[in-house]
């Protein structure tokens, strides 16, 4: 037993752990908290990054491998930019300050977890100690009637959506008596298939489509986002849903990879409904926090796009898009954040003019909403470029076809918002948008990152392509 | 003759009255509990099978004592903020907790 | 990388290091600015002498690529990739574009926004250049996409007027419907071929492994990309519209940019497009239908840059219809001479409007005394606009006569007839109404621009007269000995066709003076002739009745026509997009109403969304399921 693999959760909860003692010591400045909670994320960071261990604990239970590894990153990429973007943005007391980073690094410590592990058991419990720790961080504004209702909205349906995964789990524990994944994917490799073991599969699919905000599953995302505070809201819809995209493919293009003629067809039918629903809901937005939640919806649309793929280009293409769509989805809400804490609002027609009074944020703001709608030569065209490529692959040329058009459709919405800011003059006077440091420093690694991913995407791809191709050796 | 299959239909029956309470509920905390029900039928599903077909091996208890936990932590965080909504506005009724719509 | 591939890199990178030290450095400054972004152009413009001098003495290919990323075995580069019509290409984006940026430094002298609009024509110069440059198919999509997003800033420049902000948008939007059929062909002849490198996949494509069916949906996908760029029919209407930008703006997307890279890309692929005999048909049709199409409608605008608007339009159709055709020499020739004589008819009509402050050419007139240099630079471009020899226009359109007619389809010889007997009738009314006739209330205060302004004009009109000599059939130097598609290599630079360059000039000769007939006699105004002559009056009556009967029948018959096409062009087509526009925004409106802020709701679109995926499982047939690709 190495356990030295599980280092990075130990030093998580030791983090959880200093941030409560902290929590003691510090009786004013409470917003040190959060840029020792930034610092520290960004330290374990760059320690994952450069203490790569693989190897695999408890059984098979536990397993550090490659698609592991860059989901952590991503994850605490995430953590550290939306902390950094928390620091002066958050309006909550100085009594739940320290609780807020807290709750952010129980959230990071479950997806950490859930992207290692390869045991029904231990993916539950990483699962739910991230979510619970978001339902308590999307309600943290508790004088807020949105960011309550968001909370409760979020736990019911959460609640909803885990009871379908589990007993979707249940039946598979049923019929392969195990929970470990490399155990079912032996039963579903035999060919001799029950059907409850389908059925039982298709209410995975649902249950884990919840944190992708699949649709049917995608109902929840616009109210949660539009009511969390804007930091939670960033770290729900990329973080969260990285890792969420990381459980589905360990159970999809891993566990069920043999099965891939029953969830392939069934997949590309919600890849393309979960795009054209999200982007056509999102034209009529007037609030741009639920604006970017259909948007991203439609951004875990074209991601399903990838898993229709083949397998080692599917999983790259995947995995790359994860992290460009977390750095320009961290961008954006960032932008929405520092325009909120400023002017508190949160509405689309308030940005009127907003490339006058504040050119390098309207810039900013521009080239994130362009790099999700795929323009080149912004990250987000590589990956959706290789996205679209996977499942040209397989053959799937109408799902690429109505990809293309969904992001034609897509660039209406962004560019009613760009219209907004550059195009329209200010309706009503607003106070200057103050950025704070937390907030200049989270748009500018995004912003390099955008430009470099989209650049340069070689050593990232090659990256990508490597911990897929690993993935399917024994 | 209790079999295996008798746990199952009762798991699928509380599933489904669970499913039916969370959509009829006005009451807020009527769809946490029923949501406590969706919970319980896995559970009777993972003990059932431990039970019956893995009697060696204890993984289907071992689920089931995390989903009460987990149940439990959601119940109690759903219930403040429910609490939290009521102090703050006097609604305990779902379908009136819509201020975010469309 | 040899050192004529590395020219064409830098040629390439210069502009884009302008845009940057002007938005990182010089904004403030506004006569830097520019003086950063000319210079930039200016050694651009250089080196493309250069390197077109170097392929003149010593024709060949040279290329590079730095290879970008990996996905599978397929391979994405970027690359440079000089050859003849490269270095053709690189001269005239470069010239026009050193030339409209001189210019603007005198047009856009008080505008605010000075430092800004030298860094995006710096910007769109570069997106053009990259285009031209590209040796593959990936990097010529992603330049493509650049140069939309250029032509929406700039387009959009005075985003305070909302015709504009409409216009940008429109430009951007209509522009990425084609662009959605050009990736598309992209990736479909990637996928057959698997490299995106113009040179494997041409040799790929000529090897037979495509059958023809596909070859000709691929051809036609490539050529919406064209449809879109270079404003074909039905995806023109956003030309028009973009006369919203600052006029330089317009004569760069006019002449040099936007417009010729579709007819660029046309011909680049044109081993592609030559193995599907079905597209060189629809594209050959789509150029002549855009053309005549164009000019009726140039014929009843009188908003000075809608006219030529409509001409650049109908001008591009004829480009296409000759790529259409199998003239690859005739189109390129063509978009050569064109792009210099309808840059200065641009730069012209935005000396005039600068003078007069109106775009409207019946409250101008007379303004040739007021501003000489213009009025004459104008008129050559007329001239060579119409056809007349030996200007630059003259050669090239006869080149496309010829080919037309060689290739035997006598409709689209004489659509292209037609449409050369209408531009020179528009056009000379347009430079007739404008600069001779009486005063107009608007020109009283006219006065010549300055120097900045008028000696790109001079520039202009030296080239509109003179680039047409290298296209004289028998010469030694010449065009068609210079860029050439394989089997047709010099086939019209032997001799000259007289019979055709007689009938052009003719058709020309008679359009200019229909022109004068009805546009500047017109002003001899019947009832002061009345007064003075009774008995004559009759005579001069019934000379001014068949007048008066061509007057009615261009403003009863004709116009309906061209009304009628322009009510097309503005309800159906425009409509058509519109529709398109309106549906997806009420099918938005309707799917919100299902988000009923219930949470319960929510969950009943779980549970129903759960319960539909299991009941369409149970009656799953893998067989039909299928049909959605190949699991």
């Amino acid at each position: 037993m190495d356990m030295t693999l599980l280092v990075n959760e130990f030093l998580i909860t030791g983090i959880i752990v200093l941030l409560l003692l902290l929590d003691f010591m510090i009786k004013d400045k409470k917003e040190i908290i959060g840029v020792v909670f930034s610092a520290l994320m960004f330290g374990m960071m760059l320690f994952v990054m450069f203490f790569n261990r693989k190897g695999i604990l408890l059984g098979g239970a536990f397993v550090a491998d490659g698609i592991a590894w860059f989901s952590k990153i991503i994850i605490l990429a995430a953590a550290f930019l939306t902390g950094l973007m928390s620091v002066n943005t958050i309006k909550v007391s100085k009594k739940y300050t320290a609780a807020y980073y807290i709750l952010l690094a129980c959230s990071t410590l479950g997806l950490m977890f859930l992207v290692s592990s390869k045991e029904l058991i231990t993916l539950y419990v990483g699962l739910e100690l991230a979510t619970i720790s978001l339902y308590a961080l999307s309600a943290i504004y508790k004088n807020d009637d949105l960011s309550l209702e968001a909370g409760i909205k979020y736990i019911i349906l959460g609640a909803v959506s885990s009871g379908i995964l589990l007993y979707g789990l249940s039946l598979i524990y049923g019929v392969t008596r195990t929970t470990y994944l490399d155990g079912i994917m032996n039963y579903a490799s035999t060919g001799l298939i029950n059907p409850v073991f389908i059925m039982a599969l298709i209410m995975t699919l649902l249950g884990v489509g919840f944190k992708l905000s699949m649709v049917p599953m995608h109902v929840w995302t616009p109210d949660v986002y539009q009511g969390a505070p804007t930091p939670v809201t960033a770290f729900i819809s990329v973080a969260s849903k990285a890792a969420g995209f990381v459980f589905a493919l360990r159970l999809f293009a891993y566990m069920f990879i043999r099965l891939d003629y029953v969830w392939v067809p069934i997949l590309s039918i919600i890849a393309f409904l979960t795009m054209t629903i999200g982007n056509l809901m999102a034209i009529p937005q007037k609030n741009v926090k639920r604006l970017l939640a259909y948007s991203t919806i439609s951004q875990a649309g074209y991601i399903l796009v990838g898993f229709v793929g083949a397998s080692v280009i599917g999983i790259s293409s995947v995995m790359f898009y994860l992290l460009a769509y977390t750095i320009t989805n961290i961008a954006a809400f960032a932008v929405v954040a520092a325009f909120a804490k400023s002017t508190g609002s949160e509405e689309l027609d308030d940005y009127a003019g907003l490339a006058q009074k504040e050119p390098l944020l309207a810039l900013i703001f521009m080239f994130a909403l362009l790099s999700l709608a795929g323009i080149p030569p912004l990250a987000g065209f590589v990956g959706k470029f290789f996205l679209f490529y996977a499942a040209m692959q397989r053959g799937y040329v109408w799902l690429v076809v109505a990809g293309a058009l969904n992001s034609t459709v897509s660039l209406y919405y962004y560019l009613l918002v760009l219209r907004q800011m550059y195009l329209t003059d200010r309706k009503k006077e607003l106070p200057k948008v103050v950025m704070p440091l937390g907030i200049k420093l989270t748009l500018l690694i995004t912003m390099i990152a955008i430009f470099v991913l989209g650049l340069m995407p070689g050593p990232v791809l090659d990256m990508t392509t490597e911990i897929a191709q690993k993935l399917f050796l024994k | 003759m209790i079999t295996l299959a008798h746990y199952i239909i009762l798991g699928a029956i509380l599933f489904a009255i669970g499913i039916f309470g969370v959509i009829t509920r006005r009451n807020a905390i009527g769809i946490l509990m029923s949501l406590e029900l969706i919970f319980n039928a896995v559970n009777i599903n993972m003990v059932a099978f431990s039970r019956f077909l893995t009697p060696e091996g204890a993984y289907g208890e071992l689920f089931t004592i995390f989903i009460i936990t987990v149940a439990a932590a959601e119940s109690v965080l759903g219930l403040a903020i429910i609490l939290a909504i009521y102090r703050k506005r006097q609604v305990l009724n779902a379908d009136e907790m819509n201020l975010m719509k469309w | 990388m040899d050192t004529i591939s590395m020219l064409g890199l830098i040629t390439a990178a210069l502009p884009i290091l302008a845009f940057i030290i002007i938005v990182a450095f010089t904004k403030k400054y506004r006569l830097t600015s520019a003086l950063v972004s000319i210079t930039a152009v200016a050694i651009s413009f250089s080196l493309s002498c250069y390197m077109l001098y170097q392929q003149i003495i010593a024709p060949g290919l040279h290329s590079f690529n730095i290879p970008w990323m990996y996905i599978g075995s397929l391979e994405l580069n970027m690359g440079v990739m000089i050859n003849q019509l490269t270095t053709i290409m690189l001269f005239v984006v470069t010239l026009v574009s050193m030339l409209v940026q001189i210019y603007s430094m005198g047009y856009m002298h008080d505008d605010e926004g000075f430092s800004k609009f030298f860094s995006f024509l710096s910007l769109f110069t570069f997106s053009m250049l990259g285009i031209v440059i590209s040796n593959n198919l990936m990097q010529i999509y992603i330049f493509w996409e650049l140069v939309g997003v250029c032509s929406y800033l700039l387009i959009g420049f005075w985003y305070t007027k909302p015709e504009a902000s409409d216009a940008a948008k429109k430009a951007f939007i209509v522009n990425r419907v084609g662009d959605f059929g050009f990736l598309l062909g992209i990736l479909l002849l990637t996928f057959r071929a698997g490299t995106f490198d113009f040179i494997k996949v041409i040799a790929f494509v000529q090897s037979g492994a495509i059958e023809p069916g596909m070859m000709t949906i691929i051809a036609l996908l490539l050529f919406c990309g064209a449809v879109g760029k270079s404003a074909q029919f039905p995806l023109h209407v956003w030309l028009p519209d973009a006369m919203e930008g600052p006029t330089p703006v317009s004569a760069l997307i006019h002449a040099a940019t936007m417009v010729a890279a579709g007819v660029f890309m046309v011909a680049r692929l044109y081993a592609i497009f030559s193995m599907s005999q079905d597209a060189m048909h629809v594209i050959a049709y789509i150029g002549g239908f855009t053309s005549i199409f164009a000019a009726t409608i140039a014929l009843v605008q009188k908003d000075i840059k809608r006219i030529l608007a409509f001409s650049t339009l109908s001008q591009l159709g004829y480009m296409i219809l000759a790529l259409g055709a199998g003239g690859y020499t005739a189109g390129m020739f063509h978009l050569t001479t064109h792009a210099f004589f309808k840059a200065l008819l641009f730069l012209g009509a935005g000396s005039v409007i600068h003078a007069v402050h109106t775009n409207d050419i019946w409250q101008t007139g007379g303004l040739h005394k007021k501003m000489p240099i213009t009025s004459i630079t104008m008129l050559i471009a007329t001239l060579a606009i119409a056809g007349i020899f030996p200007l630059a226009g003259f050669w090239s359109k006869d080149e496309i006569l010829v080919t037309l007619h060689d290739s035997g389809n006598t409709l689209l010889y004489y659509t292209a007839i037609i449409t050369a007997f209408m531009t020179a009738f528009y056009m000379f009314r347009l430079y007739i109404v404008t600069f001779l006739g009486e005063q107009g209330h608007h020109s009283e205060h006219a006065h010549e621009s300055p120097l900045t302004m008028t000696i790109p004009l001079m520039i202009l009109a030296v080239f509109s007269i003179f680039a047409g000599l290298v296209g004289i059939p028998g010469q030694e130097i010449n065009i068609s000995k210079f860029i050439f598609f394989s089997e047709s290599a010099g086939s019209h630079a032997e001799s000259m066709n007289m019979g055709i360059a007689v009938t052009s000039s003719i058709v020309a000769l008679s359009g200019i003076a229909l022109a004068f007939i009805v546009y500047f006699f017109k002003f001899i105004k019947a009832e002061s002739l009345k007064k003075i002559s009774g008995p004559i009056y009759t005579l001069l009556e019934n000379k001014y009745y068949i007048d008066e009967i061509y007057m009615f029948f261009i403003k009863n018959v004709f116009f309906v026509i061209t009304e009628a096409l322009k009510w097309f062009d503005r309800n159906v087509v425009d409509g058509a997009v519109n529709l398109v526009a309106f549906l997806t925004r009420w099918g938005g409106n309707k799917l919100r109403r299902t988000t009923t802020g219930s949470v319960q709701t929510y969950a009943l679109v779980i549970f129903s969304g759960m319960i539909i995926a299991i009941i369409a499982f149970a009656i799953y047939d893998p067989e039909a399921l299928k049909l959605l690709g190949r699991p």
